[in-house]
């Protein structure tokens, strides 16, 4: 069981307060989705569970570990994984390799220059598996360069998954495809194991409406409200702030694909 | 099955390892020493190169060389040691110093990490220069080289030094070749091209560019340590940033990250400086002249524009399965 | 040896004297650096050249003013030509190729200076008008380095206003922040570098006139001075004014108390500094922006 939590997360830029007081509990198996207007300090939590960003006060805590502390490598290397809102790979190398390298480092195989890599056939097995599960089977043997854009955002989330995590967060994982790409990113997120812990932060509210348990909404740094699909549909503040009603400020994700 | 970027390499790296040995021992005695200088050059470009493939470029490279040269000449000449273990010892004190430098330089990148090499390289020099144990700025003389009588081989020999530094320099080839296809290798190929990626799967980008500055400094030493047998002679001069800007250069002209690279720019600048110094009185006109031709028409050096062009060539032999770009 | 303070104010003015130096050459390739993240080692060459051509002009006849008036603008322009002809051409090539080709020119151009002027050292007498020393704080100080100081100091605040009060000071500054956004924005990054370069090239000059009289004409006396330069740049920090400000005095002093107190190891004093503050701020003191990762 991997439960993340975090307790008055703040962080500041300067007098910019991007993350106030956050506390949430992500338990361990569900699906959470992230909304909120750009600006609202997305992607900085993210930066802050990955460890990417070390928080002015507050402290995360992964089964009941704190692991404020931790920096992105040793998080990394306990579970917690991450995609990156651009794509973020070796670019030089192939699919394969890439999901490859992940695999290795994953694994402590690394480390081993005594021996070539074409005889970890293990590390190699499970690459491939990976790349099947994100449905890159066919372009393993591409180079990332020749790599259609909506590709390289699976293989995006391949490198996160090669991480054996507990809790994936996965930043936009849609942003910038085309509708049948993001059909096809849908369906990939919607197949993840489900004793993975998956935090995305999604523009598409399709998407997160039918993937999440639970939805929270940032604004300005904290968590205006937190509950079921159902409930955000329903909450007259989200509706009030994000769904256009009474004519308030327009989130960039409304702006863009109008609520069912 | 077309050739592949590895293959060309491979193949080229095996017909220079072939033509240097067969060029090299049917030529006279003067030529024989340029053929060791290309080759202790080239083992130094092979050592700027292997670090060079975590992302890392140094300028102070020379400080490795140097320090092979005075650990192996100082221990062979005011300690006695033989060479053989003197030759162990510049080895030993390349890989040691790397880990201690490396502590805090890997911790940069970029043109900081240029300027850190330099400053610790510069301050080796500093000490060389004028400490009495070396006699300072008038070197030392009376290095030994390795003793390999026991062998049939007399190093003594200008023909067989050179023959056994071709030799070094091809074992130092074929282990930086075989370093690159082990997973520490491919590791460094993922940092040279994206650390924080390699930092967010869990790869402590740290340690391996510690591990390669130490790698890369014991054959910095070693071939500091050929020089210094080479000459006979130990001299600050060995340790100044002229010397480190030499190897970045016979390594950008034969092409970075590729190796065979670094030793054909090796062999090249060897016998370019020869060719022009023994010919025009200004000769430093001609070299320069030739570096920005380099620089403008072969930006990636000679091997690189020729992996370019294979690439190229094998793109339009059989174009990848076309798939919409978009974003 | 006891403690001799005129003998340490002496010092402190030498030291600020040689900074003033340092700053002029540093501002220039850190901007060019900052603004285009093109490593022009040949700046030094500048250098040198401008006080070759003081030096020739000084031969003909002239005042070291007219010196200081023509020399610095024949470098630029000599500059701006190499520029235009040949280091535009690896404006996108990696740091490395710059280097190539930067070293090539310094190569080629220092041969041919030696083929026009030989290799012997030559001299350029200081300006009368500071001929004589000069009474301050209690100590005579030679005169013509405390013009060295004072222009350094005009520099530095001509700068400082050119760059925070005017337009072009405005796009060189968002230049250098983030280039790419600027770009967007409509700023014609590429006329505002010429501007720069030119500059940057004409500080260099400058500095290649007033050092000629004290350092004296060689080749090679780039080579000497480009790396404390580079030095300067990096524990300044890239492409900021305070950077080149704070990095040259920090080197300046450290040279030449280095000099006094660990005569042996002169070089070494400056090699720390640099070591320590790179250990401490990765980036230099004051860059103009934060780096992110390698590259």
């Amino acid at each position: 069981m991997s439960t993340l939590l975090t307790q008055t997360l703040c962080k500041s830029f300067g007098s910019l307060a991007v993350t106030q007081e956050v506390t949430l509990t992500f338990e361990s198996g569900k699906r959470y989705a992230i909304i909120g207007p750009n600006g609202a300090g997305k992607t900085t939590f993210f930066n802050l569970l990955a460890g990417n960003l070390k928080p002015d006060t507050g402290h995360i805590l992964l089964d009941g570990r704190d692991i404020t502390s931790l920096d992105v490598t040793s998080r990394a290397r306990i579970g917690i994984a991450r995609s990156f809102q651009r794509n973020n790979l070796f670019a030089e190398m192939t699919v394969h390799d890439n999901i490859t390298m992940a695999c290795a480092i994953q694994d402590n195989v690394a480390p081993v220059f005594w021996r070539p890599m074409s005889g970890f056939a293990a590390v190699h097995d499970k690459a491939v598996g990976i790349a099947r599960q994100v449905g890159l089977e066919d372009d393993r043997h591409t180079a990332v360069r020749h790599l259609s854009y909506g590709s390289q955002r699976q293989l995006e989330v391949a490198l996160a998954l090669a991480c054996k995590p507990k809790v994936l967060l996965l930043d936009e994982p849609t942003s910038g495809m085309s509708p049948q790409e993001t059909a096809r990113m849908d369906h990939l997120i919607k197949a993840l194991p489900r004793e993975l812990t998956v935090i995305v932060i999604e523009h598409d509210m399709d998407i997160v409406l039918e993937f999440a348990d639970q939805i929270v909404v940032l604004d300005y740094g904290r968590v205006l409200v937190q509950g079921t699909p159902a409930e955000i549909k329903n909450s007259a503040i989200v509706r009030q702030r994000y769904l256009g009603e009474e004519g308030v400020a327009v989130g960039s994700h409304s702006a863009q694909r109008p609520s069912p | 099955m077309a050739m592949t970027r590895n293959n060309l390499r491979l193949s080229i790296g095996v017909a220079v390892a072939v033509l240097a040995l067969i060029t090299q021992l049917s030529t006279g005695a003067f030529a024989q020493e340029l053929f060791a200088e290309a080759a202790i050059l080239a083992v130094f470009a092979l050592s700027l190169d292997l670090l060079a493939r975590s992302g890392l470029v140094s300028f102070g490279h020379a400080g490795f060389l140097g320090l092979g040269a005075y650990t192996f000449g100082g221990l062979a000449v005011l300690q006695n040691w033989p060479p053989s273990l003197a030759m162990a010892a510049a080895l030993a004190g390349g890989i040691v110093s790397g880990l201690i430098i490396g502590c805090f330089a890997v911790r940069t990148s970029g043109a900081f990490f240029i300027m850190v090499t330099l400053a610790v390289a510069e301050m080796f020099f500093s000490w060389v220069f004028r400490s009495p144990l070396f006699n300072g700025a008038d070197g030392m003389g009376g290095v030994p080289r390795l003793d390999m009588r026991a062998m049939g081989l007399d190093l003594n020999n200008p023909k067989n030094f050179a023959t056994f530094c071709i030799l070094i320099c091809i074992c130092v080839w074929i282990f930086a070749e075989y370093i690159i296809v082990t997973p520490f290798g491919r590791t460094l190929d993922a940092i040279r091209q994206n650390a924080n990626r390699v930092s967010a799967v869990g790869g402590r980008v740290f340690s391996y560019r510690l591990a390669a500055f130490a790698l890369s400094g014991a054959i910095g030493a070693l071939s500091g340590a050929l020089k210094a047998q080479h000459t006979n002679f130990l001299s600050p001069d060995l340790a100044t940033w002229v010397v480190s800007g030499d190897v970045l250069i016979a390594v950008v002209i034969g092409g970075m990250g590729t190796f065979v690279g670094g030793i054909i720019g090796s062999g090249l600048l060897v016998y370019l400086k020869e060719i022009l110094s023994s010919n025009f009185g200004h000769w430093y006109l001609f070299l320069g002249g030739i570096f920005i031709g380099v620089a403008l028409i072969l930006p990636r050096g000679i091997v690189g524009s020729l992996l370019d062009w294979l690439d190229r060539r094998n793109a339009r032999n059989n174009p990848a399965p076309a798939r919409e770009e978009e974003a | 040896m006891g403690f001799d303070p005129q003998f340490f104010a002496e010092q402190l003015l030498n030291s600020l004297q040689f900074a003033m130096l340092l700053f002029l050459l540093a501002i220039g390739l850190s901007v060019i650096f900052g603004l285009m993240d093109y490593l022009n080692l040949a700046h030094g060459t500048i250098y040198m050249l401008a006080a070759y051509l003081a030096f020739s002009l000084t031969q003909l006849g002239g005042s070291f003013w007219v010196a200081l008036a023509f020399a610095p603008l024949a470098a630029t322009a000599i500059g701006m030509v190499l520029y235009l002809l040949l280091l535009k051409r690896a404006e996108t090539e990696t740091h490395l190729v710059q280097v190539l080709l930067t070293v090539g020119v310094i190569y080629a151009g220092t041969d041919i200076l030696r083929i026009i002027y030989g290799d012997l050292p030559k001299g350029v007498n200081q300006p009368e008008l500071f001929a004589a020393p000069v009474n301050i704080f209690g100590i005579t100080y030679p005169g013509y380095r405390l013009f060295i100081i004072g222009l350094g100091l005009v520099t530095q605040i001509g700068l400082y206003f050119a760059l925070e009060r005017t337009r072009l000071g405005a796009l060189v500054r968002a230049g250098v922040d983030d280039r790419q956004t600027a770009e967007t924005l409509g700023v014609n990054i590429s006329a505002v570098f010429m501007l720069v370069f030119a500059i940057g090239t004409y500080l260099a000059g400058v500095a290649g006139v007033v050092a000629a009289p004290i350092f004296g004409v060689y080749p090679g006396m780039d080579a000497t001075i480009i790396i404390l330069v580079l030095i300067v740049v990096v524990v300044g920090g890239l492409g900021s004014l305070k950077g080149a400000i704070l990095g040259s005095l920090l080197i300046g002093f450290a040279d030449t108390f280095g000099k006094i107190l660990l005569p042996q190891f002169a070089m070494v004093m400056i090699y720390l500094v640099m070591a320590i503050v790179l250990i401490f701020r990765p980036t230099g003191l004051l860059p103009a922006r934060r780096f992110t990762g390698a590259g």
